[in-house]
């Protein structure tokens, strides 16, 4: 399927050697901005493809994570490919890599030696520890890189175990940071002409977006605890529930309190000892606050809070919506946050955009779809490295170049 | 530590703080009209890469200047946010003020901001106004649901909401997701919707300032904390689309990731930590670390989609192995022995003692004038050639007012007197305390400035 770029960054190229969430959401980014991103695959391809839920074999998670990128798939194991894939090098802007450590060297794309055949290559990784430090010779993911940089720890009730984010969420901002310094480095290029090695680990984001978290260790030595996402000071803030389902709201002073009290038919509490400042309902956040909203919620439906919450009282307020309703959600759809895709085998799909910024000039948008295993091969070969139809022909007769144009969905 | 140093601001800044750029950003220059938290960690990003960075704040100063911890009165959440930049604070209810943040717009490349939607027009800093006397400015954006006035690259029938991080969360999806499917959903450990909105609106300003040196054009990035969360929503979006409306939509799952298995927290024999399986290859390797090498080829467990189907029995098995080993046993076997993604759950006061952030230079010392020296989150991507730094400390309430309209605006002494003689800027170097929000206020008032 034929892509079309748009963006500020359309006519740099960009080699991605990634499977998985953060390197190919740092592909999703920079090809939404409008750079053209050409995706290298193994002969088993992304393992991601493998990931459920799938229609007519094409897997929702390699889709949410690749539209917009041209497919190339080689058998790694050949000299010949590894020898592709450099050459497609040398004719790139920017290469990223996401593989576990050691993979890439073994392949022989590590910087050293992609900067011999392409002295301004702006290189990427993007790991879990990152490729320096005692533990950067370990593999890890987006799991391990929450719990180590203290998100599990602190997420969940103070009575109940640490819980996971419940979506891969420092996949998604160290993805950002990584496009992110490349373009710091590739602006460097333009200006100095050197490309050089960028490395992120999805850890380090971790404690970076840390908000006050890290410097209460460090300034106060103070352990940082669960408090089921709700705001440590002011109140209420934080997720309650209704008959049908959970809302959230940010009450952030007093004032705002006392028209809560009212709109929950409840005025005395404004003035109320235990309730009346913010102090009081943070500390009685568990024993009074929440049980409190909670019950008055029981019975009523969660747009109908949401909607007496924001009109009468003015307090920042939203529901807990599912991602059926974001997918039908006219804001987004008008936004073009959310948008609908066409897959060359599973068909009209929605897809968020990976690149959230709207610009005025030009308007960022999604390329197109994400590629069958091998799809753009003969494409990518011809009009990057200027291969012949016999070469291309040859490479496949050989099992280098590899593509699956029907994928079966596993049983 | 002495409760206080009993010592004035200025009598303690003796030598100026002006900070000697380092960075691929060097040369760049960003007026930062940020609050709280989402653009305060942008313009850090953008100040650890090397750009000049002027934070101006309105009289009663950032309101993050009072969130904890607090140490002689400077607050561990501001300087996290806004190390490293220069402070400039002026009355912006004053006509003189904002005559003064245009002259600093028309020579800077980036403006930052994210007062509610209408704000920065109201003060006659809009896009539009800026625009005219700077065509070439990046002027980024950040607010609940994207801005919506005439300009506005993507107005939405939610734009005028107010929103705070929490409800982000809550209309992307990311709480439905967090939490136990019998319990009620709850919000995340942090405020993860601004500093993820922060980090892709770095992107988009890198992004628009490429162009621009390719082009000369400038433009607006409008982002909103809704968008970037419903952006960082994995498979989610795509996967509800594939189903039937009937099919009930994915929900949160607890101590594990709803569509891998096993991937998630793990409870040893004397504390929880965390295991990521979420490929076969690491699938067979776990079966290896465990002794039950067979069960990677077992037709019930081959492939995530078969694991999936027996969640409760594969999970099971983990979970009875992990029961009889400790943690730091756990880790060691799988992680080092089996190159199986696993490892601790760190609290904060764990990770900034871990030697693994220290050696990739994440917690670097940084020296505050009343507060003194203690270590702050490094700066992130490594760039091997022309690496950021963090390039100083958060600046104290208008520390940089004469630096700053002296260096840019070639302002003499006594006009910055007669700035400061009609509440145009203001600072709080005289007090013997860094900050307190009512002692600025009153200040204000006592000044017959207007409380903004």
């Amino acid at each position: 399927m034929k892509l079309r770029a748009q963006g500020p960054l359309v006519g740099i190229r960009v080699l991605e050697v990634c499977e998985g969430q953060a390197g190919p959401y740092c592909g999703a980014i920079l090809s939404d901005l409008g750079a053209d991103v050409i995706k290298v695959e193994s002969r088993e391809g992304d393992y991601t493809r493998k990931l459920g839920p799938f229609t007519n074999g094409e897997s929702a998670y390699f889709i949410s994570y690749n539209r917009g990128k041209k497919g190339i798939a080689l058998d790694l194991g050949e000299k010949k490919a590894k020898e592709i894939i450099k050459e497609l090098a040398a004719k790139c802007d920017i290469f990223i890599e996401n593989l576990d450590p050691g993979e890439i060297e073994s392949l022989g794309l590590d910087y050293k030696s992609l900067k011999e055949v392409n002295p301004s290559i702006v290189y990427g990784s993007v790991s879990c520890y990152g490729r320096t430090g005692p533990l950067s010779k370990y593999a890890g993911n987006d799991i391990v890189a929450e719990a180590m940089g203290g998100h599990t720890s602190s997420n969940g009730w103070p009575d109940g175990p640490p819980e996971p984010l419940g979506i891969a969420l420092s996949e998604h901002c160290g993805g950002a940071e990584l496009a992110w310094g490349l373009l710091c480095a590739y602006l460097h290029r333009m200006f100095n002409g050197h490309g050089q090695y960028v490395d992120v680990s999805v850890s380090d984001k971790n404690i970076s977006v840390t908000e006050n978290v890290l410097a209460l260790a460090t300034m106060a030595n103070v352990t940082r605890q669960r408090t089921g996402g709700h705001h440590f000071v002011v109140g209420p803030y934080g997720v309650f529930q209704a008959s049908d389902g959970a809302y959230a709201m940010g009450c952030g002073n007093n004032e705002m309190w006392g028209r809560i009290a009212r709109a929950i038919e409840r005025p005395e509490l404004q003035e109320a000892e235990g309730w009346a400042t913010n102090l009081d309902r943070g500390q009685n956040r568990t024993t009074h606050m929440i049980p409190l909203l909670n019950e008055w919620g029981k019975d009523k439906k969660r747009d109908d809070i949401v909607r007496l919450i924001s009109e009468e009282t003015l307090v920042p307020c939203g529901p807990c919506v599912t991602h059926k309703e974001i997918q039908k959600n006219i804001h987004y759809r008008l936004r073009e946050t959310v948008i609908d895709i066409e897959q060359p085998k599973a068909g009209k799909v929605s897809v968020a955009s990976a690149f959230a910024g709207k610009m005025t000039d030009p308007r960022p948008a999604i390329q197109g779809p994400a590629p069958l295993l091998g799809e753009h091969n003969d494409e990518i070969l011809s009009t990057v490295i200027g291969l012949s139809g016999e070469e291309i022909a040859e490479l496949y007769k050989k099992g280098i170049l590899v593509q699956d144009l029907a994928p079966k969905q596993p049983i | 530590m002495p409760e206080t140093t009993q010592k004035t601001s200025r009598e303690i800044l003796k030598k100026k703080r002006i900070f000697p750029p380092q960075g691929p950003l060097a040369g760049f220059r960003v007026l930062d009209f940020s609050q709280v938290l989402a653009s305060p960690y942008l313009g850090t990003m953008l100040s650890d890469m090397g750009a000049e960075v002027i934070k101006v704040e309105a009289s009663y100063g950032d309101s993050s200047r009072g969130y904890g911890p607090l140490k002689e009165g400077e607050a561990g959440y501001y300087i996290t946010q806004n190390r490293g930049k220069y402070g400039l604070c002026m009355d912006l209810t004053n006509s003189k003020a904002i005559e003064i943040c245009k002259e600093l717009a028309k020579i800077s490349d980036i403006l930052i901001e994210n007062w509610r939607p209408g704000i920065m027009n109201k003060r006659g800093l809009g896009y539009d106004a800026i625009r005219e006397i700077n065509p070439g400015i990046i002027y980024a954006s950040v607010s609940g649901f994207g801005n919506f006035d005439r300009y506005a690259p993507a107005p939405g029938p939610y734009s005028p909401r107010v929103a705070y991080d929490v409800i982000a969360q809550a209309e992307s999806g990311h709480q439905w997701m967090n939490g136990f499917p019998d319990l009620a959903p709850h919000g995340l450990d942090m405020s993860w919707s601004d500093l993820n909105t922060g980090t892709h609106e770095a992107v988009a300003i890198l992004a628009a300032l490429i162009q621009r040196v390719k082009t000369g054009r400038g433009q607006w990035i409008d982002i909103a904390l809704t968008d970037t969360m419903v952006a960082s929503n994995e498979n989610l979006i795509c996967m509800v689309s594939m189903a039937a409306d009937d099919v009930p939509a994915p929900c949160r799952n607890g101590l594990r990731r709803l569509s891998i298995s096993p991937y998630g927290v793990f409870k040893a024999k004397d504390d929880y930590f965390v295991i990521g399986v979420d490929n076969d290859k690491r699938f067979t390797r776990l079966c290896e670390a465990m002794g039950r090498p067979e069960l990677a080829r077992d037709p019930k467990f081959d492939t995530n989609h078969h694991r999936l189907q027996n969640r409760s029995k594969i999970e099971g098995i983990v979970e009875k192995w992990c029961g009889e080993r400790t943690v730091e046993q756990c880790v060691r076997i799988l992680r080092d022995e089996h190159a199986v993604p696993a490892g601790p759950i760190l609290t904060n006061t764990e990770y900034v003692k871990h030697p693994h952030y220290h050696a990739r230079k994440m917690l670097v010392p940084i020296e505050q004038p009343r507060t003194g020296t203690f270590e702050i989150n490094g700066v992130v991507s490594k760039l091997s050639r022309s690496p950021g730094m963090v390039q100083g400390a958060a600046p104290l309430m208008g520390e940089h007012n004469r630096h700053i309209l002296k260096k840019y605006l070639g302002y003499s002494d006594k006009a910055i007197d007669k700035l400061y003689d009609d509440l145009v800027t203001v600072d709080n170097l005289d007090l013997e305390y860094a900050y307190n929000v009512d002692v600025a206020r009153a200040k204000t008032k006592e000044r017959g400035g207007k409380q903004q």
